[in-house]
């Protein structure tokens, strides 16, 4: 049964109590004229009790006349015809000649107060022997004069209080001039109301409490009403980053078409990078500039298995130059996850064989609205007698049609682990072709490397760019966006 | 992969095929170049770094052509009869310095402008990609006509010899030549390791080129030249071959006309460039299987020829000639994909697989996506930030050492990988100031760690961290979190009073699940607060998914 942030000032009180006795919406004028308060403080009241949701503002346009100097002379003086008319009354009838020597009628109101006269039937002409009499009769007060009167006291009155005949009259006899004013409507509001009533001590109550609830004091009380519409403060929801949704979307997908996820080292050996990948040691996307050695740890240590001896054997025999087991025991950060797939593979796996990654890759790289220099992979490959180059076209196809992407394109490409391989294309109706889908099938050396027996196909998608499109995100940076305030306010896409 | 620069018109030219700009770019991504820009006659394509043979118009014109109008030209280039003298000794001097060197000629070359600008870039750019920056071979171009051959290959200290090097006005001796020539600052290091130079040398004694740094003067080309000698040197023998065969075979397709020089190397001797194209005897079963298309061998035939190699069918296989400038067909494989280029990518049906496996994520993946929907119940804003993080950045936090770092960072911003999440959460506080508190995130990422015992010398965990940021935060308010996710996942855990570095000491504490330490929490310590330019108060914790989800597979 508190008001705390509702509490009212005795002015404030003054002028709920005013707009509420009189029942209906004043301007700050009419209630500045009925609580005797000043106009500046009635407006600095109405602006706090508009605050407090406890009066309702509402700004009306209203036309108005306003005597222009003839009017207010008229209103003061009486019309010329009335004053002839009270001259005549007293005088009887007169001569048409002498009316212009007739006091309390200037010479150039002579002709309009006998025309108005007799245009009223307030009088008439007669004629007596030869001469012109003017004589006049009964005339009660005319509506036009009332409302003279009236104005004589205020400047201005509302177009619509006056008769429109009497208007017609005032706009033709050029008495009023007519001006719009904006006007500032105060009216009291269900909140102000039971304000009132606290404040003349009624039980009121603010905040319903288990207490009130429990005692039964409520049903004596008074629950006042909210101002329901007003804004209130903002509240943000736990929610999940947009890009960690995508990529679990991505994983749903080729769980549905039958892969299993795998993961490797994001520290790894050259020689799971490169070397079982068919890429010679003096290969460009090995140097310094294009993958990022390791300056701690620096070497690692080659698996003990033949493999090794199998990687350095297809090295010399192809391309003819010593291999090193210490550059293939170089750590790096992997440049691509088909180092995973090699170690998947590595461990034999019985075919069929269907395994995705999705995860992280680093390669040294400017970095601007479209490159960084660590980005996520999705690396797949499906391995069984009788997988071919129209099969992995079918997988390529079948994942960017799940994705969304309804046209799909082949080339030929090159990779130097995959032969024939193929570089695919989506179709995005705003932004054309999209180069995203790097795919083959793995080289016999790399499989025979490997010791599987069975054809491989295997891709690797830049999933980055492809979530930038279907997200709706033009810089990359912000793929990972680190704006509390998108991330909070960013609508969903549904 | 290489960019080249080529003129429309001489490309409709050389091959003879006159279609629309349009037309030829989607043609061109057939065969593995693509179209990146044309502008009037100029046109920029890239090509994969597989077909050096087609960094330059002519290679590209002979692959048109066979391509739209089924003629493999690289067969029967005009040779001329060597004359006896036109030979290469190789004296034992340059075994250590640049072992391998091969020369030949093209006579009655008509370049022009346009065909020099390809000659040049051609050189450029085989230099660049697979002549590894001149280590591994370096092309030499002279004009023949003022050469005496035989010509000598001989390395000598850099002091004994000196010749007017390429665009000078004065002879200098090696050591100058590589200390005063941008050539020799650029390249000089390759050779001199050795302290001798490898040095090509005619008949008249005058030095022809100081391999791989400059040529001389004296050799110099232009448009004009109709007579052109090309040296190639290098440390790998076959690298230095493909690169004459497609040198001289790219001038060829301008009209001139071939001849070979005799390579004397001791007791071997070698005639180059060997023009012989290379004979492979494939099964059509074979090539079907890889490729997955149904095509007869009529078709397969049609399909190589087009792709610019040649085929005939010998005893119900396939007998393949590879020209000798097509270095990337190494076996079947290769093969194989020039069957599919031939029968066109574009023209190849999808075939989808049906489904016959059973898919599955990795246990990791199903716990992180669950602890996610855990916070976000507890009303947290995920957040994602890079591995790669600064030293910096995790020294301020206080983050542990042992970090795994690159060797050459690209940025300050980015040298390592994060030990921890909070220093990137921290961060991202930092960057969100002037946002509405409270501010409540979390990741779910993987940090690194330097290990001995792996192969790999490091260590991976999958973490979840979470921050509470507001002008009021205590201990309190993320340990009541903690409590709830640790206990809606079933785990038995304790807690216990610790030291957490970056933790107000006696306001944090240490998690622990079956003795081993799995997480810790606290209130962040003010000089960390506002050493990332935080001024309000912030409550963190951190703990191991991977440890979590082991000691939770230790139970069942």
């Amino acid at each position: 049964m508190k008001t705390t942030s509702l509490e009212l000032s005795e002015g404030e009180v003054k002028v709920l109590r005013c707009l509420k006795e009189a029942g209906k919406s004043l301007d700050v004028e009419e209630i500045s004229r009925l609580t005797g308060l000043t106009l500046s403080s009635v407006m600095s009241y109405v602006e706090s009790l508009h605050l407090k949701g406890m009066v309702s503002l509402k700004v009306v346009e209203e036309d108005y006349v306003e005597l222009t100097d003839e009017g207010k002379r008229y209103a003061f003086e009486g019309l010329p015809e009335r004053r002839l008319l009270n001259a005549l009354r007293v005088t009887g009838r007169r001569a048409l000649r002498d009316v212009k020597s007739i006091e309390g009628l200037r010479e150039e109101e002579v002709a309009l107060a006998l025309g108005w006269l007799r245009r009223k039937n307030w009088g008439r002409i007669v004629e007596v022997n030869g001469e012109r009499f003017i004589e006049v009769f009964e005339a009660p007060k005319s509506e036009l004069e009332e409302y003279l009167e009236r104005m004589a006291r205020t400047p201005r009155a509302e177009m619509k209080t006056i008769p429109k005949a009497v208007l017609e009259e005032m706009k033709a006899r050029r008495l009023v001039n007519i001006v719009s004013i904006k006007r500032r409507s105060v009216s009291i509001t269900d909140l102000g109301l039971s304000a009132l009533e606290e404040a003349a001590g009624l039980k009121v109550i603010s905040v319903l409490t288990s207490d009130i609830i429990k005692s039964g004091k409520w049903r004596t009380a008074y629950l006042r009403p909210y101002n329901v519409t007003a804004e209130p403060p903002k509240v943000y929801p736990g929610r999940r980053h947009f890009y960690s949704v995508f990529l679990e979307k991505v994983k749903r997908i080729l769980v549905e078409m039958g892969f299993i996820e795998a993961e490797g080292p994001y520290v790894e050996l050259e020689f799971w990078n490169f070397d079982v990948l068919f890429q010679a040691q003096d290969h460009p996307a090995r140097e310094i500039h294009d993958c990022f050695l390791l300056l701690n740890p620096s070497r690692g240590e080659l698996p003990s298995s033949d493999i090794v001896e199998r990687v350095k054997e297809v090295h010399e025999r192809v391309w003819g130059y010593k291999w090193s087991r210490d550059q293939a025991s170089r750590l790096i950060l992997r440049s691509h996850t088909t180092a995973v797939s090699a170690r998947f593979l590595a461990k034999r796996p019985k075919p069929p064989v269907k395994m995705f990654c999705v995860s992280k890759v680093f390669r040294p790289d400017v970095i601007d609205a479209t490159h960084f220099i660590e980005f996520t992979q999705v690396e797949g490959i499906y391995g069984e007698p009788g997988v071919n180059l129209r099969t992995l076209l079918g997988i390529l196809q079948d994942f960017a049609q799940r994705l969304g992407f309804k046209e799909v394109r082949f080339r030929p490409s090159y990779f130097p682990f995959t032969e024939p391989s193929v570089e695919g294309s989506v179709y995005h109706p705003q932004l054309g072709w999209i180069e995203c889908l790097g795919a083959g099938m793995f080289r016999p050396e790399v499989l025979k490397s490997l010791g599987i027996d069975y054809p491989v196909a295997a891709w690797g998608i830049g999933i980055d760019r492809l979530a930038m499109v279907l997200l709706g995100i033009s810089d990359i940076r912000n793929l990972c966006s680190r704006d509390l305030k998108f991330l909070r306010e960013r609508v969903e896409v549904i | 992969m290489p960019t080249v620069n080529i003129k429309l018109s001489d490309l409709l030219k050389l091959s003879g095929c006159y279609v629309s700009a349009a037309e030829l770019a989607e043609v061109l991504e057939q065969v593995k170049v693509e179209v990146k820009s044309v502008s009037g006659d100029d046109v920029v394509v890239e090509i994969t770094s597989d077909r050096p043979d087609m960094f330059s118009v002519e290679g590209i014109a002979r692959q048109l052509r066979a391509f739209m109008k089924l003629q493999s030209g690289g067969f029967g280039y005009t040779t001329v009869r060597s004359p006896p003298e036109f030979k290469v000794l190789v004296d034992s001097s340059v075994k250590k310095v640049r072992p391998y060197v091969m020369c030949g000629a093209v006579v009655g070359c008509n370049l022009g402008d346009e065909g020099f600008r390809q000659l040049i870039q051609l050189q450029e750019v085989l230099h660049k990609t697979h002549g590894r920056n001149r280590r591994k071979f370096a092309i030499g171009i002279h004009n023949l006509d003022v050469v005496k051959p035989p010509i000598n290959y001989v390395a000598k200290p850099f002091r004994d010899f000196s010749f007017k090097p390429l665009d000078s006005e004065e002879e200098m001796t090696g050591e100058e030549i590589l200390e005063r020539t941008s050539k020799g600052v650029e390249y000089g290091w390759i050779i001199k390791g050795s302290g001798l130079a490898p040095l090509l040398i005619d008949d008249k004694g005058d030095v022809l080129s100081m391999p791989p740094i400059i040529n001389a003067d004296l050799t110099k080309v232009g448009p004009d030249t109709t007579n052109i000698l090309i040296d190639v040197t290098g440390t790998n023998l076959k690298a230095v071959e493909e690169a004459l065969v497609i040198l001289a075979t790219s001038l060829a397709e301008r009209g001139g006309k071939i001849v070979q020089f005799v390579v004397i190397d001791g007791d071997d001797s070698r005639l180059v460039p060997n023009l012989t194209p290379q004979r492979m005897r494939v099964r059509l079963k074979s090539l079907i299987e890889v490729t997955g298309l149904d095509v007869s061998m009529d078709d397969a035939i049609k399909c190589l020829r087009k792709a610019g190699l040649d085929a005939y069918e010998v005893n119900d296989e396939l007998e393949v000639i590879i020209p000798p400038y097509r270095v990337d067909i190494i076996e079947e494989v290769d093969v194989a994909e020039e069957l599919a280029i031939g029968y066109g990518y574009a023209n190849i049906k999808p075939l989808i697989p049906p489904v016959t496996t059973r898919g599955g994520e990795l246990e990791m993946t199903v716990f992180s996506k669950l602890c996610r929907d855990l916070m976000v119940g507890f009303g947290y804003q995920e957040v994602i930030s890079y591995m790669f993080t600064s030293d910096k950045q995790l020294d301020i936090a206080l983050a542990p050492k042992g970090r795994v770092k690159v060797l050459k960072p690209v940025s300050s911003d980015y040298t390592c990988l994060r030990t921890s999440l909070i220093p990137p959460l921290l961060s991202f506080l930092s960057e969100n100031t002037h946002v509405e508190y409270p501010q409540r995130i979390f990741e779910v990422g993987d940090i690194a760690l330097l290990d001995e015992k792996p192969e790999v010398k490091s260590v991976f965990e999958r973490r979840m961290a979470a921050l509470y940021a507001d002008h009021r935060v205590s201990y309190e308010d993320i340990q009541a979190v903690l409590y709830s996710f640790l206990r809606v996942l079933g785990v038995n855990f304790t807690a216990k009073p610790g030291l957490v570095e970056l933790m107000i000491k006696g306001r944090c504490g240490i998690i622990e699940v079956n003795g081993v330490q799995v997480g810790y929490l606290g209130e962040v310590r003010p000089d960390v607060l506002l050493s990332f330019g935080l001024q309000i108060p912030v409550a963190a914790f951190e703990v191991s998914l991977t440890k979590l989800l082991e000691a939770k597979g230790r139970k069942h």
